[in-house]
């Protein structure tokens, strides 16, 4: 219930939607809780909204941990299956 | 599974026939947990908890020192608890002013929400040492005249942003009629939400006796914590819409909380021999248990209220069974406020048979 994934921001639209990429995978997410998103920014995402920025390493840090326990791979799958 | 976790609603194609439910748990982390230091543990904790980190890395810490025999200062205790009271604020009004508009199929208030956001990290900056406050036997001293300002803030900002009145002229509110009045006069999301529910006759959704007459639905949602508010307790038997206003209420009353625990009139929880640490997050009780042996974690569960809620006996599914004899379009609409009355933060779909 409270696991967020870090990904990095690929792309800005209008309306507070940003694109992000995870290992390659894309999914659009809302950025509405957050000011100032750039395109290089790492943010946590969860339920289909950026929660707050991360940096590089801490966002580096969390994926090694992810695929640690195997929770990168199940999400990369269920992100690759929406945005089929 | 995912790592966020999921519930799916099926609907029926048949009006009437049972409306379906499956809850896909998050993934398991705690495995991450095993072999590991206490001190690495906690650092992990908030890492791969992004949501409600700091109630996750409350009832870990709380977890970890029980099961070492540790036992913090009390104003370290103190301090744990005040910072997971305020993201509890920042959730409510998140789901206030975010979610609640999109069940109207209207857009929230972005301002206020990061207003909201802010508050978490300035009140953590009215305490010394506070960016450690969730290491083992941890130091932390408050800046109470700053906290006591911040808290002022808090509360100016919930009447503007949520209450649209005081707060304590919000809660002397009694019974159906007077919350309809102040939902008709008060110029807010979420004013707007429950008068919403009110005047589409869904207010009153899934009324049943969660507790004790007899129902056996187990219910570890925020609205449990609240049940006995004078307020709540005028609305009767908690049906969606007063799931919906427990938080209200929570928020409430959280400014006027945390000055109490700050200023030592209610007490913090402690670590527990057990190894549990229990916490209340925003949208229910979350507990962790850790086994420590010879300077190394060797078990380690998380208990999400989620699971609790989602479960084949808890309160999502008996409330889903109130819906079941509605007309397809509404027992739509009703599904997702079912989700959002009962845990707004879990990842689901609603699917029409």
């Amino acid at each position: 219930m409270c696991l967020a994934i870090p990904a990095r921001v690929v792309e800005l639209e209008d309306g507070d939607i940003a694109v992000v990429a995870l290992e390659g995978v894309k999914k659009r997410i809302s950025t509405v809780l957050l000011e100032d998103v750039a395109i290089g920014d790492y943010v946590l995402i969860h339920v289909g909204y950026a929660l707050h920025k991360v940096s590089p390493e801490e966002a580096a840090r969390t994926l090694q941990l992810m695929a640690e326990a195997g929770v990168l791979e199940e999400e990369l799958a269920e992100i690759g299956e929406s945005a089929a | 599974m995912t790592a966020e976790g999921r519930v799916m609603i099926d609907l029926p194609a048949t009006p009437g026939a049972p409306v379906g439910m499956t809850y896909l748990p998050p993934s398991d982390v705690t495995r991450l947990m095993i072999g590991k230091t206490p001190e690495e543990v906690l650092k992990i904790i908030p890492l791969v908890h992004g949501v409600c980190a700091t109630a996750q890395t409350h009832a870990s810490v709380l977890a970890l020192e029980g099961a070492l025999g540790i036992k913090p200062p009390k104003q370290t205790l103190s301090a744990r608890q005040t910072l997971t009271m305020m993201e509890c604020l920042r959730e409510h009004v998140l789901r206030a002013i975010i979610d609640w508009p999109k069940l109207m199929g209207q857009r929230g208030g972005v301002m206020a929400a990061r207003q909201a956001i802010a508050f978490p990290p300035r009140f953590q900056a009215g305490f010394t040492g506070a960016e450690g406050a969730f290491g083992l036997n941890a130091e932390v001293a408050a800046n109470l005249p700053h906290l006591a300002g911040l808290l002022d803030d808090a509360t100016a900002f919930l009447e503007t942003a949520v209450f649209g009145e005081a707060a304590d002229v919000w809660l002397s509110r009694r019974g159906h009629d007077q919350l309809r009045q102040w939902a008709a006069a008060a110029d807010t999301t979420a004013a707007w939400f429950v008068g919403w529910l009110f005047d589409t006759g869904r207010f009153g959704i899934a009324a049943f006796p969660a507790f004790g007459a007899g129902d056996t639905a187990v219910d570890a949602t925020s609205y449990v914590r609240r049940a006995s508010d004078p307020l709540l307790a005028s609305l009767g038997a908690p049906a969606i819409g007063a799931r919906f206003v427990a938080r209200l209420v929570e928020l409430a009353r959280l400014p006027g909380e945390i000055r109490g625990v700050l200023i030592g009139e209610t007490s913090a929880p402690a670590p527990l021999a057990s190894g549990r640490g229990e916490v209340e997050a925003a949208r229910g009780p979350l507990l962790h248990w850790a086994r420590v042996e010879e300077g190394r974690v060797r078990e380690y569960r998380i208990v999400p209220p989620t699971a609790c809620n989602f479960a084949r006996q808890g309160i999502a599914s008996r409330c889903l069974e109130e819906i079941a004899a509605m007309d397809r379009e509404e027992q739509q609409l009703c599904a997702h406020l079912v989700v959002n009355a009962v845990d707004p933060c879990v990842a689901y779909e609603v699917r029409a048979a």
